[in-house]
């Protein structure tokens, strides 16, 4: 053991009276004991006089040196780690009584640094990685400021509003192009809608920035002053012809309007009651095409933004944007795919909308993996796959489906194998509250698998190196999992579930060897099967009114589920909220310090939000007196008071949102 | 039921003896073992272990204190476990910071493998602890023999965490003084 043994055991043999008299004793009660509250009060005061001591003397020449060795430590300081120790060991308990930790407890244990940041900065050039490992991206001095700079955000301040918001803003492509480059690592596509709020926007552009775009690109006129949402289809071969803008307000039904290039943007789908001018411009956006690829220009105000893309090797390239806001709405990915899917083709063929829809919610399922990354890399590279990869002589070229080649760093390998079959479920499940990523394989007994694939506090396997086979070798049966890992499940909003059980919908009209998992969802008893069971896994108000092709999307749309981030600072400290209601919850808008949440049909809906928010800390007021099933005339505010403490700071909390329909086949959780 | 009645029970053997013993002493074996060993099951069984080593042999040798006896017994089975499992590193960190803390004290060249050395330090310890005023006994005893946190004790004395460190480390000192004194210093 050490030297020390014999004395050690030496004090057992101490003479019985020590033991006993030491034994015996117990606290006294505080009141009583004069000595113990004078010690106190003194230590109060000499630490009040020590702090204020200190205090005096920074704000008179700075940090000094307190005269405390580097080597010795106060009793304070000592008291202090003591504390943090025991705070630590209250958090993750012992080995022999662990302590399962909760959401909040253990984003306040590991909300410093996902391990594997380090493995991901190292594709993206210019990011460092602070001591306390924030990531922040810093472009090299002579190639000027990147878009980061230039909207002042930071890749892990705005995790999740930058996936799902940001899209390829973020990229290290578009930051090339932001640098001039070209070709290949230009970026593909752009997807997403993004809703600049000008005011921030140019607030935080550098001046330089500005007046560059200014000088760059003098001819763009400005226009229009309202916000703007468009879908661009863009075809190289016939760039103009093809320019199809899609006004979603008119034609909210997932018809398509196409317009002529040249014609001038539609307005917002976005109602427009959600703005105010003053509050949100947006210029014109003007495309130049070239043989490259292509350029849009935005203005917001007198300056200009300049988008650039090339095309893609199969000359594709689609954009869905507005521009405007610094945080913004966005419409989902799946959505806009499902959106423009010709539904006369699926008529005629509908196995390759089974296909698409059995993929997306697979890929869905592997994005939120992404999402779950410190950077949004892989994300956009896997959402351009979605896009780009479109075989418009087969399916009318809205119909897009997923080219596994574009998926990138490892994630196709992923992928390809979440093929669901008769006798195995595979799956990803992320989970929000473990901040991890787990595989489940489901054997045809029921008895489920799961490895975990990814955790930010602990890493795992590393992304680019996930391969079905290290990722499935390490499954073991769910019960020895939690037992091992001390996570425990909740099924209730495991999203892969709900994605399964979805997929039986989707798989709709046709029976499936899938459906056969519940019921034949072709008939009622199959759509009260399903019903039962996604109610079950916590999805309320599930409208299963059957109707042979539309069933999907007109019933799916019906569910939605708002993820409400919240974010302190560069610790994210997550709250779910869980919001479904029959009305489309489209726009969930932030203004400042303010959520709007709009689009929500019913008196049950606000009062669920508003429970909800009242729970997180938050103000809710109502800021709306109509609520109507389209939208935004209604809509609840919610005022982010919540003041958060740190380090004897009181700092105002920060949130994020984002939002995500069911139809993706995702719900974060 | 006070110790001699207790003993009374040993003597007859009847095992409500070990009943009286749990609920007397009990709380103390257990936290004296656990402090040690940091595993409640194990403590358990340690406890369970001393009380069956008292009934094995509390006919024959009679305590002269049943609870210092009991806490010395618990406390030696468990440092024993301790060295047995010592490969779990949680299980020893309380232990090894105190053996550290101890070993703090002792001249460098210390060295007490021989069955002399350790037989003349126990009475050395108990000359020592009977030169510490009350509280400093109690701190070190608290600490060294049942193997609590400072946290614990000043929480069980009643004093401040700072207190009891500093008298820890005047103990220390002190029993470095002794052991010196005692010729435990061969350099």
């Amino acid at each position: 053991m050490s030297k020390a043994k014999p004395v050690y055991d030496a004090i057992s043999d101490i003479k019985d009276e020590y033991i006993n008299d030491a034994m015996q004793q117990s606290a006294p009660k505080k009141n009583g004991n004069f000595r113990y509250v004078l010690e106190a009060v003194a230590c109060v005061v000499i630490v009040c006089g020590f702090v204020a001591l200190s205090f005096v003397l920074r704000s008179v020449s700075g940090p000094v040196n307190t005269g405390v060795g580097a080597e010795e430590t106060t009793e304070q300081e000592t008291t202090e780690r003591m504390t943090e120790q025991e705070e630590t060991e209250q958090i993750t308990g012992t080995e022999e009584d662990p302590v399962i930790v909760t959401d909040t407890e253990y984003v306040t244990e590991n909300s410093d640094i996902p391990d594997n940041t380090a493995a991901v900065t190292d594709d993206l050039p210019g990011t460092e990685e602070s001591d306390n490992g924030i990531v922040t991206y810093k472009m090299p001095e002579d190639d000027g400021p990147s878009l980061f700079d230039m909207l002042d955000i930071k890749p892990l301040d705005t995790l999740l509003p930058t996936i799902l918001h940001g899209r390829l803003q973020y990229t290290d492509q578009t930051l090339n192009w932001l640098n001039g480059e070209e070709g290949e690592n230009a970026p593909l596509f752009f997807e997403g809608v993004l809703v600049f709020d000008t005011q921030k926007a140019l607030a935080s552009m550098p001046d330089e920035i500005r007046d560059k775009s200014k000088d760059r690109y003098p001819e763009i006129d400005p226009a229009h002053g309202y916000p703007t949402l468009t879908i661009r289809v863009y075809n190289k071969e016939n760039a103009e012809k093809d320019l199809h803008y899609i006004d979603l307000q008119e034609k909210r039904d997932y018809d398509f309007k196409y317009l002529q290039a040249g014609e001038e943007p539609f307005d917002s789908y976005i109602d427009k009651a959600l703005f105010k001018p003053e509050q949100l411009w947006v210029g014109a956006v003007k495309s130049r095409i070239t043989d490259k690829g292509f350029h849009i220009y935005i203005e917001c105000g007198e300056h200009i933004v300049e988008y650039k893309y090339t095309w893609d090797d199969r000359n594709y390239v689609v954009s869905l944007e507005p521009m405007d806001a610094n945080l913004c709405i966005m419409i989902t990915s799946s959505r806009y795919i499902s959106s423009r899917i010709d539904r006369s083709k699926i008529e005629e063929d509908p196995a390759p909308v089974k296909e698409l829809r059995r993929k997306v919610i697979e890929l869905d399922t592997v994005l939120d993996i992404i999402r779950k990354r410190p950077y949004n890399h892989y994300y956009s590279s896997i959402e351009s796959a979605i896009i780009s990869d479109r075989d418009p002589d087969k399916y009318n070229e809205s119909l897009p489906y997923v080219q596994w080649d574009y998926i990138v760093h490892g994630t196709e390998e992923l992928l390809q194998d979440y093929i669901r079959s008769d006798d195995v479920v595979e799956y990803v499940r992320v989970s929000a509250r473990y901040r991890a990523v787990f595989y489940y394989k489901e054997m045809p007994d029921g008895e489920i698998y799961c490895s975990l694939i990814y955790r930010e506090s602990t890493g795992g396997a590393a992304f680019d190196e996930l391969t079905v086979e290290n990722v499935c070798s390490n499954a073991v049966p769910l019960a020895e999992f939690e037992q091992a890992t001390g996570i425990k499940f909740d099924f209730r909003y495991d999203q892969a579930q709900i994605a399964k059980y979805l997929d039986i919908i989707y798989s709709h009209p046709e029976t499936t060897e899938t459906t056969h998992r519940v019921g034949d969802t072709a008939d009622q008893k199959g759509n009260e099967e399903a019903h039962d069971r996604l109610t079950e896994l916590g999805v309320e108000e599930v409208d299963y009114t059957y109707d042979k092709y539309g069933l999907m999307y007109s019933k799916l749309f019906t569910l939605q589920t708002a993820f409400i981030g919240y974010q302190y600072r560069s610790y994210p400290l997550e709250y779910e909220l869980y919001g479904n209601n029959k009305s489309t919850l489209t726009n969930i808008m932030m203004r400042g310090e303010e959520l709007k949440i709009c689009g929500i049909s019913s008196e049950s809906s606000f009062d669920e939000f508003e429970e909800v928010f009242t729970s997180l800390g938050f103000e809710v007021t109502r800021a709306g007196v109509n609520i109507t099933a389209s939208a935004c005339e209604g809509g609840l505010t919610v005022r982010l008071v919540k003041q958060y403490e740190n380090n004897g700071e009181t700092v105002p909390s920060k949130l994020y949102f984002t939002m995500q329909t069911i139809t993706r086949g995702v719900i974060i959780f | 039921m006070d110790d001699g009645q207790i003993l009374k029970l040993y003597k007859e053997r009847n095992e409500k003896a070990l009943q009286e013993v749990k609920t007397k002493y009990g709380d103390n074996c257990r936290s004296i073992a656990f402090n040690i060993l940091k595993n409640r099951q194990d403590a358990e069984e340690v406890f369970s272990d001393a009380l069956l080593t008292s009934w094995d042999s509390v006919p024959a040798a009679e305590p002269a204190s049943l609870g210092a006896y009991l806490y010395r017994i618990t406390r030696n089975l468990a440092l024993k476990r301790y060295r047995d499992s010592r490969r779990k590193k949680r299980a020893g960190d309380v232990v090894a910071q105190s053996l550290s803390e101890i070993e703090e004290c002792l001249p460098s060249s210390f060295d007490v493998d021989t069955e002399l050395q350790s037989r003349a330090l126990s009475g050395i310890i108990d000359a020592f602890l009977s030169g510490l005023d009350i509280e400093a006994r109690r701190v070190f005893v608290l600490r060294y023999f049942a193997g609590m946190k400072e946290t614990e004790i000043s929480k069980k004395l009643g004093i401040s965490y700072g207190r009891t460190k500093a008298s820890l480390k005047k103990s220390r000192a002190a029993l470095s003084k002794k052991l010196k004194e005692e010729g435990y210093d061969y350099e």
